[in-house]
C-alpha cells in the first residue's frame, strides 16, 4: 500500500508506533505535543486511510450546574436555609418560612423531608425546631455542587466513588424538570496503529519533501530539482468559518416575501402595548381568562399608557358594556374600566397591530400583514418559547365574505406552506365571527394546524370606524419553521449555540435540496 | 381552554348509539372541540374545547346535546324539564350579603340516581363553571348538596367570621369561619374572596344549621353528593344575576339529560322574587340579508331556518325583514346576529362552501425599518458573521450588574414567571456574550451578530422607548477592538455613512479600549459604542477567549 503523509500524520504515526497499548486523545496529545485540533485532524486522516484501529474507551461524564441550579446556589439549598433560619429564629413557623421565597413548594417538600429524617420537628402552632444535624453526605454534596458551579464543570470519573454516588443521587433526586445538575456522558475513544501497514523508513523519507508553495520559493526558484510532498485530497479538509443569516430569520424573510408578493403591506408596532389595543379594541372582555395576571406580562414601570383617545374610548366602552346596542350588539354586559385598559403589557398577540392599523385610516380595499414578536406567559419548554413570532394580518374589502376568507386561507396553505390537502374547522376567537382554523396535511407528520382566521366582529370594526368586512388571519409560523429546520424543540430557534445554528442551516439546506426526493424516507 | 375527561360508554349511552372514534373526532368540529386522547383499553377520552364563550358545552351532556341538534339525551322535550312545587321552596337573602356576594340562585333535582359517571360529570361541570366561567369562584361559585338533609327555607346571609363555626368538609371538629380560611385547604385557596369584608357569607337551613360558606366550602354534615343520590340541591352565588341564571340553566339542563326532574327554588330578596332555572331563551333579530352577505352566496330563508333548527335553536320565526331567532336557554353567547350566522355556517359545514379569491388588486410593500435591517444583515453575513437570534425577555442582572450598568433604563416585568425572563433587553450585549459562552466548543474564530428589537425607559415620569439594536462580537485568540472598529466603519460606509470614533470609557470594556460611534452626517448624538470586553466580565459570562463587541442603535440612523 502506498500512502503519502502530512507532517502531522508523520508525527502521530511515530507516536503510535512508540505506544504499547491503545491510547486516548489526551495521552496522544501529550506524546505528540500536537494541539487538540491538529491531533483530531491527523486522526481523521489516518482513520480514513484505514491505518488505525479505534477502541471504545471508558465513558466520560461532564457535570455542570444548570441555570435553576445556579439560582438554588444563590438562594441557598432549601435544607440549609431551613435549618439556618430556624437556628436564627426560634419562633419561626412554616408559614413565615414559606414567605418571601421564590418557590414555596420546594421549601414545603424540604420541610417534609427534614421532618421525616428527624432533623427538624414541627411544634405546636407550626413553630419549627432543629432536632438533629444535616447528614454529612448531604452537606458534602452541597459543597461538591458549589465547587462545580465555581469550576464551571468537572469530570465525574475524576472523583472518588463516594462523591460520584452523591452527585448521581442528587441529580436523580431533584428530578429532570428543575434539576440542579446536568450530567452529559460522552463516549471516549482510544487509538492504535494496525501493525504491518506503515514502514518507519517511508516516514523518514517523507520528511525531505517540499510542503507548501511559498512566494519566496517562487521568487528564488528553490523548488528546482526537489520533490513536492503529495497532498491527500481524499481526506476531509477543515471546515471554514462561514457567515450566514440566521436560518429562522431567513425563513421569516421568505414568508415576508411571499406575503408582499401576494399584495400585502407590512405593519410594524411596539412590543409594549396597553390593554386597550391588545384586548379591548379586539372585543376581548375585561374578565376574559386571557387577561388574567397569569396570562400576560405586565410592565412594572411605567404602569399606564397615555390617556386614550376620548372618542375611541367611548365607542369601545359602548360595545363592551352593551348599554346602547352599539354596533348592533348586546355587548358583554360588563362594566368596563379605563384604568385597566391603559395598563401596559407586552404584546400578547400580533392582532394588536391590526387594531392599530384599522384605527388609522387604512386603505380600502387593503391587505396588511405583520411578523411580530409576541410574548407568551407560560413555563418555557420544548413547545413554548417566552417570546416568538406570529404572522398575522387583515384584508379589508367591500363585499368580502366567509368564502373570500376560505379562499385566502387556501392561498396561504398552498403558497406559504406548500400544502395540498386542507381542512377547515370551526374555531373560536373573541374578536372574529365566523371563526375558522385551517388544518393542512403534512407528508410525514399528518394533519396539523396552520393558522386561525375569521371575519372581525362588528363590535371590533365599527368602533374603529371601519364599514367594510375585514378578514383577520394568523399563521403559526414557528411550527412551520421548526419543521423546515428539522427541530423538535422551539427553544432551539432562539439558541445562541453555534453548533445548533449550524445544524439548522444543514437541515434547511437538505430540505431544499433538489435531490431530497431521492433520499430514503422522504 | 377547557378540557374534559369522559368515558366512551357514557357518551354512547347519552347519544343512544355507538360511536366510531375517528368519526367522533370529526363530529367534534360541531362543538369546536378536538379529541386529544383516547385509550381503547379503558375507554376514556379527553376532549379539548376551544370556545371559551360556550360554557354549556363544558360537559359530556352539553357536547352530546349539541351533537344531537339540541335534543335532550333523556328523549324528553325541554318543556318537561321543570316540575315546580306549590308553594315553591324558598331561599331568603339577607341584606348583609349585598356588599360581599349579593346574589344566589338554586334548584332541586329529583331523578333516578346519578351513577358513577353522572356524579363525575356533575362535579366536573361544577368545577369548570366555577373555575373558568366563574374565574376561580370570584364571579360564580356553584355548590351541590344531597337534598335529603336540608330543611327549607334557607337563609343566605353574611355573619361575623369569628362568632360562627361549623365542621367543614374533610374535618372532624367545628372551626370558626376565620379559622377555616386560615387552615382549611379550600379556605386557603378561596378565602381571599371573603377576607376583605367584615362579614362573610353563609347558607343556613330552617334550623339555623350552616350548610356552606359560599364560595369556600360546604359543611361536613350536609355531606357530599354520592353516585346513588337521587335528590340533589344545586346553588350558585356571585355578583351577576345573569351569570347565575346561566349556570343554573346549564346545570339543570345537564341533570335533565341524565333523567332528572327540576324543581325551581324561589329566591326572596327585599320583596322581589326570582326563580331558577329560567328555561326561556333570549331572542335576537337576524336581518334577512346577513346570512347571504356573510356566507358570500345566496341563502334561502328556509335553508337558514332549517340549519339553525338542526343546530339546536328551538324556534326561528320568519318576519318581513328577517328572522326572530330564539336562542337555547342554556346559551348566552349570542351577542350579535352574526353569532347566529356562524352557527348556520357550522351546521351547513365549512367544507360545503367553495372558496373564492379576494378580487381587488393591492400593491404589496415591506416595512421601511426592515429594509435597513436587511442591508445590515446582508453586509454582516458577507463579512463572515453568523447571525444569531435571542429572546427579547431576559434576566435583569445580565443587563445591569453583569455589565456594570445602571438598572434605571431597564424595563422590568411586574409579574415575571421566573427571574430568567424578568426584563426586556435594553442591549444585546448580554445575550450575544451568552451565545459566545455557550459556543466555546465550536471551532474558532467566532464572529456573530444580532439585529433586533429592544426597549429602554427614560425621563420622569418615565416613558418607554423602543429601539432596534445591531450588535456584533468577535472572539478568537487574536481578537481585538481594532478588528471590530474596522468592521463597523466599513459597514457604515456601505450604508452611505461616515463613521467617527471618539474614545470614551464605557462599562464593560477595558479602560482605554472603548469608544462611542458617531456619524458625520448627524454628529450630535452617538449612534453606538464599541470596545474590548474586560476580562472580569468575560469571566462572569464564562468566556475564555479575547472578545470585542460593537453595538449600534439602528433607529438613530433610520430616523434622524
Amino acid at each position: 500500500m502506498n500512502h503519502t503523509f502530512h507532517p502531522l500524520e508523520v508525527t502521530l504515526l511515530k507516536a503510535l508506533m512508540a505506544a504499547t497499548e491503545p491510547e486516548d486523545a489526551k495521552r496522544l496529545e501529550s506524546r505528540t505535543q500536537l494541539a487538540p485540533g491538529q491531533l483530531s485532524m491527523a486522526l481523521g486522516w489516518l482513520e480514513a486511510k484505514g491505518l488505525i484501529r479505534i477502541h471504545p474507551g471508558p465513558p466520560q461524564t461532564d457535570v455542570t450546574v444548570t441555570d435553576s441550579g445556579k439560582e438554588v446556589i444563590e438562594e441557598g439549598f432549601p435544607e440549609e436555609v431551613i435549618v439556618d433560619r430556624i437556628r436564627k429564629d426560634p419562633a419561626l413557623t412554616i408559614a413565615s418560612l414559606r414567605e418571601g421565597v421564590s418557590d414555596p413548594a420546594t421549601i414545603s417538600k424540604a420541610i417534609g423531608d427534614l421532618k421525616s429524617q428527624g432533623i427538624i420537628s414541627i411544634l405546636e402552632g407550626g413553630i419549627l425546631a432543629v432536632t438533629g444535624s444535616l447528614p454529612e453526605s448531604l452537606v458534602r454534596s452541597f459543597d461538591l455542587i458549589r465547587a462545580i458551579a465555581k469550576e464551571g464543570s468537572i469530570l465525574l470519573e475524576s472523583l472518588p466513588q463516594d462523591d460520584r454516588d452523591l452527585l448521581e443521587g442528587q441529580s436523580r433526586k431533584r428530578g429532570k424538570g428543575k434539576g440542579i445538575l446536568r450530567l452529559d456522558t460522552r463516549d471516549t475513544r482510544c487509538f492504535s496503529l494496525i501493525p504491518g501497514l506503515v514502514d518507519i523508513e517511508d516516514l523518514n523519507l517523507e520528511e525531505g519533501a517540499l510542503g507548501a508553495v511559498t512566494p519566496e520559493m517562487l521568487q528564488n526558484k528553490t523548488y528546482k530539482g526537489k520533490r513536492f510532498r503529495p497532498y491527500s485530497l481524499d481526506t476531509p479538509a477543515p471546515r471554514p468559518p462561514i457567515g450566514l443569516l440566521h436560518p429562522y430569520r431567513s425563513y421569516l424573510d421568505e414568508v415576508r416575501g411571499h406575503l408582499v408578493r401576494l399584495g400585502f403591506t407590512e405593519m410594524t408596532g411596539t412590543l409594549v402595548e396597553n390593554e386597550f389595543w391588545n384586548m379591548d379594541a379586539l372585543f376581548i372582555p375585561q374578565t376574559h381568562p386571557a387577561r388574567n395576571i397569569h396570562d400576560i406580562y405586565l410592565i412594572r414601570e411605567p404602569r399606564e399608557s397615555a390617556p386614550l383617545d376620548p372618542d375611541l374610548k367611548k365607542e369601545v366602552r359602548a360595545v363592551h358594556t352593551g348599554t346602547e346596542n352599539a354596533a348592533g350588539s348586546r355587548g358583554w354586559r360588563q362594566p368596563w374600566s379605563e384604568a385597566q385598559s391603559r395598563r401596559l403589557l407586552l404584546r400578547s398577540q400580533g392582532t394588536a397591530l391590526s387594531a392599530h392599523r384599522m384605527a388609522s385610516s387604512p386603505e380600502v380595499p387593503g391587505k396588511y400583514f405583520a411578523i411580530a414578536r409576541c410574548f407568551r406567559y407560560d413555563q418555557v419548554d420544548q413547545t413554548h418559547a417566552v417570546d416568538f413570532y406570529q404572522a398575522e394580518g387583515i384584508v379589508l374589502e367591500p363585499r368580502a365574505s366567509f368564502k373570500t376568507l376560505l379562499g385566502l386561507l387556501t392561498l396561504f396553505a398552498k403558497e406559504v406552506a406548500g400544502a395540498r390537502e386542507i381542512h377547515f374547522k370551526p374555531a373560536y376567537f373573541p374578536f372574529t365571527e365566523p371563526s375558522v382554523e385551517i388544518h393542512v396535511k403534512h407528508p410525514v407528520l399528518g394533519w396539523m394546524e396552520l393558522g386561525g382566521a375569521g371575519l372581525f366582529r362588528p363590535e371590533v370594526t365599527k368602533p374603529l370606524g371601519i364599514d367594510v368586512p375585514v378578514i383577520a388571519w394568523g399563521l403559526g409560523i414557528d411550527r412551520m419553521a421548526m419543521m423546515s429546520l428539522g427541530l423538535s424543540d422551539i427553544r432551539d430557534l432562539f439558541s445562541g449555540e453555534l453548533s445548533t445554528i449550524t445544524r439548522m442551516h444543514e437541515a434547511r439546506a437538505k430540505s431544499r435540496s433538489v435531490f431530497k426526493n431521492t433520499e430514503k424516507g422522504s | 381552554m377547557p378540557t374534559l375527561d369522559a368515558l366512551k360508554s357514557d357518551i354512547e349511552k347519552l347519544l343512544g348509539s355507538p360511536i366510531n372514534i375517528d368519526e367522533f373526532d370529526r363530529r367534534l368540529d360541531w362543538v369546536k372541540g378536538e379529541l386529544k386522547h383516547y385509550d381503547p383499553q379503558t375507554g376514556t377520552l379527553r376532549i379539548e374545547l376551544n370556545d371559551t364563550n360556550r360554557p354549556d358545552l363544558w360537559s359530556v351532556e352539553g357536547i352530546v346535546r349539541q351533537l344531537s341538534g339540541g335534543q335532550s339525551a333523556s328523549n324528553r322535550p325541554w318543556s318537561q324539564m321543570l316540575a315546580p312545587a306549590t308553594p315553591p321552596k324558598n331561599i331568603r337573602v339577607d341584606p348583609t350579603v349585598s356588599s360581599v356576594r349579593p346574589f344566589i340562585g338554586g334548584f332541586l333535582a329529583k331523578g333516578p340516581g346519578l351513577g358513577e359517571e353522572g356524579l363525575k360529570q356533575l362535579i366536573s361541570s361544577q368545577e369548570k363553571l366555577s373555575d373558568l366561567f366563574g374565574r376561580k369562584r370570584q364571579d360564580i361559585a356553584i355548590g351541590v348538596y344531597p337534598a335529603r338533609t336540608i330543611a327549607f327555607p334557607l337563609t343566605y346571609e353574611a355573619v361575623d367570621p369569628d362568632a360562627h363555626s361549623f365542621i367543614p368538609l374533610g374535618q372532624e371538629s367545628p372551626m370558626t369561619l376565620s379559622r377555616i380560611v386560615k387552615e382549611h385547604p379550600k379556605g386557603k385557596e378561596y378565602g381571599h374572596l371573603l377576607s376583605p369584608h367584615p362579614l362573610w357569607t353563609i347558607l343556613r337551613d330552617q334550623d339555623g344549621k350552616i350548610l356552606s360558606m359560599p364560595p369556600v366550602t360546604n359543611a361536613k354534615q350536609t355531606g357530599e353528593v354520592m353516585a346513588e343520590d337521587d335528590w340533589i340541591f344545586v346553588e350558585a352565588t356571585g355578583h351577576d344575576k345573569e351569570r347565575i341564571r346561566l349556570v343554573m340553566n346549564i346545570m339543570a339542563a345537564n341533570l335533565f339529560d341524565r333523567g332528572f326532574q327540576i324543581e325551581p327554588v324561589q329566591v326572596e330578596d327585599s320583596q322581589t322574587y326570582t326563580q331558577n332555572p329560567q328555561p326561556t331563551g333570549d331572542r335576537i333579530f337576524v336581518p334577512e340579508y346577513l346570512p347571504s352577505e356573510v356566507s358570500g352566496e345566496a341563502v334561502g330563508p328556509q335553508d337558514f331556518i332549517r340549519a339553525l333548527l338542526s343546530y339546536g335553536y328551538p324556534s326561528i320565526q320568519q318576519q318581513e325583514k328577517g328572522f326572530l331567532v330564539t336562542v337555547p336557554f342554556m346559551r348566552d353567547d349570542v351577542l350579535h346576529p352574526i353569532d347566529c350566522v356562524e352557527d348556520f355556517l357550522i351546521a351547513k359545514g365549512f367544507d360545503s362552501l367553495t372558496p373564492i379569491m379576494p378580487t381587488f388588486f393591492t400593491p404589496g410593500r415591506a416595512a421601511k425599518e426592515g429594509e435597513l435591517e436587511d442591508r445590515v444583515r446582508t453586509l454582516m453575513a458577507g463579512i463572515g458573521f453568523q447571525e444569531i437570534l435571542s429572546n427579547i425577555l431576559t434576566e435583569t442582572d445580565s443587563l445591569t450588574s453583569s455589565l456594570g450598568r445602571p438598572i434605571e433604563p431597564v424595563v422590568e416585568i411586574d409579574n415575571p414567571i421566573s427571574r430568567q425572563y424578568g426584563a426586556l433587553r435594553s442591549t444585546l450585549l448580554a445575550q450575544i456574550m451568552s451565545a459566545e459562552a455557550l459556543s466555546s466548543r465550536f471551532p474558532y474564530p467566532h464572529r456573530i451578530f444580532e439585529v433586533g428589537e429592544a426597549a429602554e425607559k427614560e425621563g420622569s415620569p418615565s416613558i418607554i422607548r423602543e429601539t432596534i439594536l445591531f450588535s456584533a462580537l468577535v472572539a478568537h485568540p487574536t481578537a481585538s477592538v481594532s478588528e471590530v472598529a474596522g468592521i463597523i466603519v466599513e459597514v457604515l460606509r456601505y450604508l452611505g455613512l461616515t463613521a467617527k470614533l471618539v474614545s470614551r470609557d464605557i462599562s464593560p470594556y477595558i479602560k482605554g479600549r472603548s469608544a462611542e460611534i458617531f456619524i458625520l452626517e448627524q454628529p450630535d448624538l452617538p449612534i453606538g459604542e464599541l470596545g474590548e470586553v474586560d476580562p472580569e466580565t468575560l469571566d462572569l459570562f464564562g468566556i475564555r477567549m479575547p472578545t470585542s463587541i460593537f453595538e449600534i442603535h439602528l433607529d438613530r440612523i433610520l430616523r434622524p
